[in-house]
């Protein structure tokens, strides 16, 4: 959580420079996780039938002849003068990404948009009727959206709403020149696959916070106080609640991001999360660790974030820092 | 396309594989305008419908493929790709059930001893206009063969003397080689013999000869192509042609089945049996000359499989019926421990290796075995639940197996445990014999899982290459399968074929070398 004492913006650019070195750190473990799975890419492109003298000449231009350190410091040195090195396909990975991180923030925004929704309908509903059958309900259809693997949930809402009710493709197809912001269709299923996880364990926490809230004095006295249980809800029970709210959407995007690896093979839609599964397939290096860090970063952002919300929801902390 | 040794180079290696038969060493093409794709039919139903084709319309066409993929034609690695240049370039020749096909070369003529080969090529222009020369023939060819630029297919063009590469006029190329080869246009041309213009390589703008033109292209996502009316040969049908890249087989057939493609080349068998009755569709199945042959490989230089006893109890006690018949679902035939069923070259003399549990049973205990270890994983689809499956094969005749299973994607990292393990689990693209076994057995070849080979097999191999007479070549090839048959660990327990779907209104696509052609495909069902 920031910390009181300090300025917004001095938190921030803080956090911000930790993050660069998280991300540092990251590369590194990536890097090393590439290097040290058997086989190299002329290997896996090439297959088992190519020649020796093949399966040479390919690494030579992979570059994959020179120690493993000297080639992730020329990928670092390239990185920052903006260059994020080349594709094994020889294409330029910054090419690669462009337009594929776009689509995952459209995915990602709508996906975290029905998590938000999901955890907060369902964790206030279940945290308002605590102990009571309806409370035990939710909790038991939280546990199963939770405990329901990411590709069965894709694969059962395929079945209702692409084949049964037809009213969404069952693919996430982009053709050539196509945007996603042109058939915002195609986002609805996956977003929802991708939400339904992360919402239901978003909503126990809620639930628990509510719970907490619910029997705090000020709540108390609000109720004492005559007002009715719908003003109760909206001027103090959801506004103490924001900040864990932001925290744990925060942690569900993070599963949000491993989740999209699978989510989007089912749909075959165009994100980072299917460029990542093909690139790990050849051990496409400079893909792995470019995809990795804007997955890595994207998570660093949403829990600062998470924390700058919660700061400026808490009165108790924004005074603090006044 | 694999892809790891995965979906994307086992279908990459299918489409530069494929069928050929021993043939003359002289090719003549039958006229200007022959269909080589219509008249391909590989028995799928779209192939064979009497259905009467009408021009117009667009078709779009799921194959594997990923982000990664290249639109440099020299480092094609996925289905994908190769459709889109199958359909946009054309071959010197081509191979199609099993019979070489010539496409942009008029005739092939190789001189008496098999080491000079002379091309004539059609009359035909490039999509720009522009003459097809020998010259584009002779830098393509180059091209292929430079291990730098196209280690992919470079290894099939190995035996051509590229420095003495002729191009006497426009139309003819002159190709010496290193060596004799007889079998030099189904083993070699027929393989990869794509001819583009000269100093190009594809690209989102590649400028071909072939049936369809480059619209638009965007790698990971599609390709549209556009009917080229100018087309030297039978004038393609569909207005528009789009290969749509979907890397997953189930989302393929979604894709399929929720309208967003007409054809999805590649369905899963259990997808394939799963919709066999759906009238809103039809499975087109390639036949066993287009097929995966599933196998056991034992290590015969090492025990237990250096004792004969021993393979000839493993190659009885495999029920090669159940596994065809469970594994994949009977979209296949059993297996004769022989590559290329279905395929000219096939030795059909050989006597079909039956289960015989008893006579397994008394081999195994003679040699000595009572338990085996076998390396597997699900390289390819299938190959854990066949190993599974000869876990209780093994059983009922004595043998414990323990199966050592890895990843998918892990199974080609390491090659020497994979080579020194006396038994694993393994897969081949169904090649014409005579292709497969100079590829893949004798001492020198690169990938040989059984270890089967001597230097007398080696001259008898390099021996049937030579041979540029068809009849004797084939008797050769003969001698070679029954040694195989006998003495090589391979036990090809069954062969799976390629399964495809389409909407049943798309009728006249050909699947060569696993590549589907559109050029006689209409939306006319």
């Amino acid at each position: 959580m920031i910390g009181s004492g300090a300025s917004l913006w001095q938190t921030i650019l803080r956090r911000l420079a930790a993050g660069v070195v998280v991300l540092w750190v990251v590369s590194v473990l990536l890097f090393a996780a590439v290097t040290v799975l058997p086989g190299d890419p002329a290997t896996r492109i090439l297959g088992p039938d190519a020649t020796p003298a093949n399966v040479s000449a390919l690494r030579e231009q992979l570059d994959l002849d020179r120690p493993a350190v000297e080639r992730y410091f020329s990928w670092l040195g390239g990185l920052v003068r903006g260059d994020a090195g080349q594709s094994v396909s020889r294409q330029p990975v910054s090419d690669m990404l462009s337009e594929r991180i776009v689509n995952s923030f459209a995915l990602a925004a709508a996906a975290s948009l029905i998590a938000l929704t999901l955890a907060l309908v369902v964790g206030v509903a279940a945290g308002l009727r605590a102990s009571q059958p309806a409370d035990t309900l939710l909790s038991v259809a939280t546990l199963i959206g939770i405990s329901v693997p990411d590709f069965v949930v894709a694969g059962l809402l395929v079945s209702l709403f692409a084949f049964t009710l037809e009213w969404f493709p069952p693919v996430s197809l982009l053709l050539a020149r196509q945007s996603v912001f042109e058939e915002p269709k195609i986002l609805v299923l996956p977003a929802v696959a991708l939400a339904i996880p992360s919402g239901a364990w978003a909503s126990r926490y809620v639930r628990a916070a509510v719970v907490d809230i619910r029997h705090s004095a000020s709540v108390e006295a609000a109720r004492l106080a005559g007002l009715s249980p719908a003003r109760v809800l909206i001027r103090h029970i959801l506004p103490g609640i924001i900040g864990q709210t932001a925290q744990v959407l925060a942690a569900a995007t993070a599963f949000m991001v491993g989740g999209a690896v699978v989510v989007e093979q089912v749909f075959a839609y165009p994100g980072l999360g299917s460029l990542l599964a093909g690139a790990v397939a050849v051990l496409d290096v400079s893909v792995i660790l470019a995809t990795g860090l804007v997955m890595a970063g994207t998570v660093i952002v949403a829990f600062l974030l998470a924390d700058v919300v919660a700061v400026l929801a808490d009165p108790r902390l924004r005074k603090s820092r006044e | 396309m694999p892809q790891p040794l995965s979906r994307r180079r086992f279908l990459r290696n299918a489409a530069v594989g494929g069928a050929m038969l021993a043939v003359p060493s002289v090719l003549v093409a039958c006229g200007d305008d022959d269909d080589d794709d219509q008249s391909s039919s590989t028995g799928s139903p779209a192939a064979s419908e009497t259905t009467v084709a009408t021009p117009g319309g667009k078709v779009r066409a799921a194959a594997a493929g990923a982000a990664t993929d290249s639109l440099n034609v020299f480092q094609t690695n996925g289905m994908a790709q190769y459709t889109v240049w199958y359909n946009l370039y054309d071959s010197l020749a081509y191979l199609s059930a099993g019979q070489v096909q010539l496409s942009l070369a008029e005739s092939i003529n190789s001189n008496a001893a098999a080491t000079e080969w002379t091309i004539k090529l059609k009359k035909a222009n490039w999509h720009d206009g522009k003459p097809v020369t020998s010259k584009d023939a002779a830098y393509s060819i180059r091209s292929f063969g430079d291990p730098k630029n196209a280690p992919g297919f470079a290894s099939s063009l190995a035996d051509v003397d590229f420095a003495g590469i002729r191009t006497p006029d426009d139309q003819t190329l002159v190709l010496p080689l290193k060596r004799a080869r007889g079998d030099f246009i189904e083993s070699v041309l027929g393989q990869a013999s794509l001819v583009l213009p000269e100093g190009s390589s594809g690209g989102a703008t590649a400028v071909g000869s072939g049936p369809f033109k480059m619209a638009a292209a965007e790698v990971g996502k599609s390709v549209r192509l556009v009917r080229n009316d100018d087309y030297w040969g039978s004038k393609p049908l569909l207005d528009e042609l789009e290969i749509v890249t979907i890397d997953d087989a189930t989302a393929r057939m979604n894709a399929l089945k929720g309208g967003q493609v007409e054809y999805a080349h590649g369905i899963s068998l259990a997808a394939a049996q799963a919709e066999a009755a759906n009238k809103n569709l039809k499975v087109q199945r390639s036949g066993v000359g287009i097929a995966t042959a599933h196998l056991f490989a034992a290590n015969v230089a090492v025990p237990p499989f250096n004792n004969p006893n021993a393979l000839r109890a493993l190659k009885l006690a495999v029920d090669r019926k159940a596994l065809v018949n469970t594994v994949l679902y009977g979209y296949g035939e059993v297996g004769n421990d022989v590559v290329g069923k279905g395929l000219p070259g096939y030795n059909t003399s050989l006597p079909q290796i039956e289960r015989n549990v008893a006579e397994a049973k008394q081999l195994f205990s003679k040699a000595g075995v009572t338990e085996l270890k076998m390396r597997t994983g699900e390289f390819v689809s299938g190959a854990t639940a066949a190993a599974q499956l000869l876990v209780s094969q093994l059983a009922e005749c004595g043998v414990k197996l323990t199966l050592e299973s890895l990843p998918g994607d892990q199974y080609f990292s390491d090659y020497q445990a994979l080579f020194d393990a006396p038994l694993k689990s393994m897969y081949f693209i169904n090649r014409p014999p005579l292709t497969h076994l100079a590829t893949y057995t004798g001492s020198k070849a690169g990938f040989n899982i059984t270890k089967v080979g001597n230097p007398d097999y080696d001259a008898k191999v390099a021996a049937a290459q030579a041979n540029p007479d068809a009849t004797s070549r084939k008797k050769q090839v003969d001698e070679l399968q029954a040694y195989l048959h006998e003495n090589d660990g391979l036990v090809i327990w069954g062969f799976q074929e390629n399964v495809h779907a389409h909407t049943p209104k798309l009728t006249g696509i050909a699947v060569s070398q696993s590549v589907p052609r559109f050029i006689a495909a209409s939306l006319s069902g």
